[in-house]
């Protein structure tokens, strides 16, 4: 644990040596206030929820998540730091762990600096507000990032190109994503439709945006990421 | 102690390592030799427990490398090819990482972390960044952290390369300092560099070990099969200079080397560097003046030179240092 803490401490700590943390929270904040004074139409409607906000994240952590953890793994390939940490007495599951934990970490920053719109929304509602589904959208949230993370992270693991661990994180994450949304699985036999939207980041995400925490989408965030954990792992191991 | 028995390993169709096998004894200080493409990084790599070797043992401090690499890589300090680093961390925090990493803490790491700048020369850089070391400086960093945990066994690939002079020899200062206390595996294309800190010399060819044993043992070996002699005359015919000094007593080839204005270079290979008297003596008897005669010193690099530029006499090489070593 010392040592899944030791290198989820370093990489935390780089993040803020470049400026990939600070852009990350910046357009990352830029897009959710987008989302929650324009797309939810706040000035208008004075809604009582933050459900458009929550909606957006599985589209605006597609652009975000991809950038904070293509660095991770093809950095160290690139420049043979890869052989240095691969020779320290850890073992793999240690090392993705902490690097898993430090992008996640950056993450759950991002979503914690969002503090101000639940604030706006307790004083300017229209209706009275009910903190329930706000705080389970946030818990929502925080499942989903983590799956992006590992996702990214795993993306990261089998290229020494950070641009190429970019798309592919984002090309990964937006298929998941989108398997669910009516546009394609309704296309789609039902009983098909129906697996993909069981598949889907996406379709888990909105019944935890809606305030409910159910144990079937909790299972299914943790089997996402322990999923691309694990194949993050066996990159690591292919050398 | 440790112990490498039929390593092999391959990439596709590239055999990189085909079959090695041998024993590095505490305190050694062995230097692994070979031509670009020989497999001594792909072996330091299954040394150090980065890849896995297709087939093959490697034990370390008594320890199977491929059963518990963690126990293995615990002993072990290496230094890949061109020290790769952190460049946004600072010397220090670097340093402190890898001691952290290494399971050192509190007052037991800046103990140590102070030692290693001490003992690597890096208190002039403690305050920089790794991404502003010039390439010795980077050196040291890299090897200030392979040693943090005081390893008992240190791998390095080549440690010297892309220095210039002045570091190349601090770097080798340093290493033949931590020689003292440590058992040191490192690769490098530079004979001096073997003869300079090395007590035995590996010379790897074509992922295959062609030569093993103390350097000037080796080189006396490949003295065996003659010495060589760089001749100057002036005043003779090309012709019959060669004639004369071929027909000398021992001398069993010439060559001439060149020819400015009246003066001649040859080079004859005789059995013995008592030769040198005899091809004296024919200077005289043909009455052309000897403006040079020096017997050429066999060097690593024609051990190295015979030994990597061709298979057979590789192999017969081998055979012949096995026989001397029984
Ligand atoms: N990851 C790899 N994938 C494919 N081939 C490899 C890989 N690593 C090494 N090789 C091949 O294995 C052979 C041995 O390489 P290695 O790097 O061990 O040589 P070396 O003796 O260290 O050479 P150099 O002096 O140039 O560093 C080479 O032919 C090389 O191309
Ligand atoms: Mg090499």
């Amino acid at each position: 644990m010392n040592a899944v803490l030791c290198v989820a401490g370093k990489e935390f700590k780089t993040y803020f040596k470049t400026p990939v943390a600070y852009v990350f929270l910046v357009v990352f904040l830029a897009l959710t206030g987008w989302a929650f004074f324009f797309l939810g139409n706040f000035f208008e409607q004075r809604a009582a929820t933050l459900r458009d906000m929550f909606g957006f994240l599985p589209w605006s952590f597609l652009f975000v998540v991809p950038a904070v953890c293509m660095k991770m793994w093809a950095e160290e390939r690139k420049i043979g730091t890869f052989e240095t940490l691969l020779t320290m007495p850890l073992s793999e599951v240690q090392i993705v762990l902490g690097k898993f934990l430090a992008a996640f970490g950056l993450v759950a920053v991002a979503l914690a600096l969002t503090f101000p719109l639940p604030v706006i929304v307790g004083m300017t509602a229209a209706s009275s507000v009910d903190f329930g589904p706000i705080v389970g959208g946030y818990i929502g949230a925080l499942f989903l990032g983590a799956a992006y993370v590992a996702i990214c992270l795993f993306a990261s693991a089998i290229t020494e190109s950070q641009i190429v661990a970019f798309i592919l994180g984002a090309f990964l994450a937006f298929g998941l994503a989108l398997i669910g949304s009516q546009s394609v699985a309704g296309i789609f036999p039902s009983a098909i439709g129906e697996l993909l939207q069981l598949l889907s980041l996406q379709t888990h995400f909105m019944n935890i945006e809606r305030g409910v925490v159910d144990s079937r989408d909790v299972l299914y965030y943790l089997s996402v990421l322990t999923f691309f954990l694990m194949l993050n792992v066996a990159a690591v191991k292919r050398r | 102690m440790i112990r490498v028995s039929r390593l092999r390993k391959t990439f596709g169709s590239t055999v990189a390592v085909n079959d090695i096998s041998f024993e590095v004894k505490e305190g050694e200080v062995v230097g692994l030799l070979g031509p670009n493409g020989a497999g001594k990084s792909t072996t330091m790599r299954m040394l150090t427990t980065f890849l896995d070797p297709d087939s093959g043992g490697i034990e370390i401090a008594g320890y199977d490398a491929l059963d518990q690499p963690i126990e293995a890589r615990r002993r072990i300090g290496y230094l890949p090819e061109s020290a790769p680093l952190y460049e946004e961390l600072g010397v220090l925090e670097s340093l402190n990482y890898t001691a952290k990493i290494r399971g050192l803490d509190g007052a037991a790491r800046k103990r140590r972390v102070d030692e290693m700048v001490e003992a690597c020369g890096l208190g002039a850089v403690t305050h920089k960044d790794i991404g502003q070391l010039s390439k010795g400086y980077r050196q040291r960093v890299g090897l200030a952290q392979s040693i943090v945990h005081d390893p008992a066994f240190l791998i390095l690939d080549e440690p010297t390369t892309g220095l210039d002079p002045n570091q190349i020899k601090e770097i080798r200062a340093l290493i033949t300092k931590l020689g003292a206390k440590k058992t040191i595996i490192l690769s490098t294309h530079i004979m001096q560099e073997v003869q300079a800190v090395c007590s035995r010399a590996l010379i790897i060819n074509k992922g295959n070990i062609v030569a093993d044993g103390r350097p000037d043992q080796l080189v006396t070996q490949s003295a065996k099969t003659g010495c060589r002699f760089s001749l100057t005359v002036r005043g003779a015919v090309r012709e019959r200079a060669t004639a004369a000094f071929s027909k000398t007593d021992g001398v069993r080839s010439v060559v001439v080397e060149g020819e400015v204005g009246d003066l001649l270079h040859l080079t004859a290979v005789g059995a013995n560097d008592g030769v040198a008297d005899e091809l004296f003596r024919t200077a005289v008897r043909e009455q052309w003046v000897l403006r040079e005669l020096r017997l050429e010193r066999a060097s690593l690099e024609d051990v190295f030179s015979q030994l990597t530029l061709g298979n057979a006499t590789g192999a017969g090489a081998k055979a012949a240092n096995k026989e001397d070593q029984a």
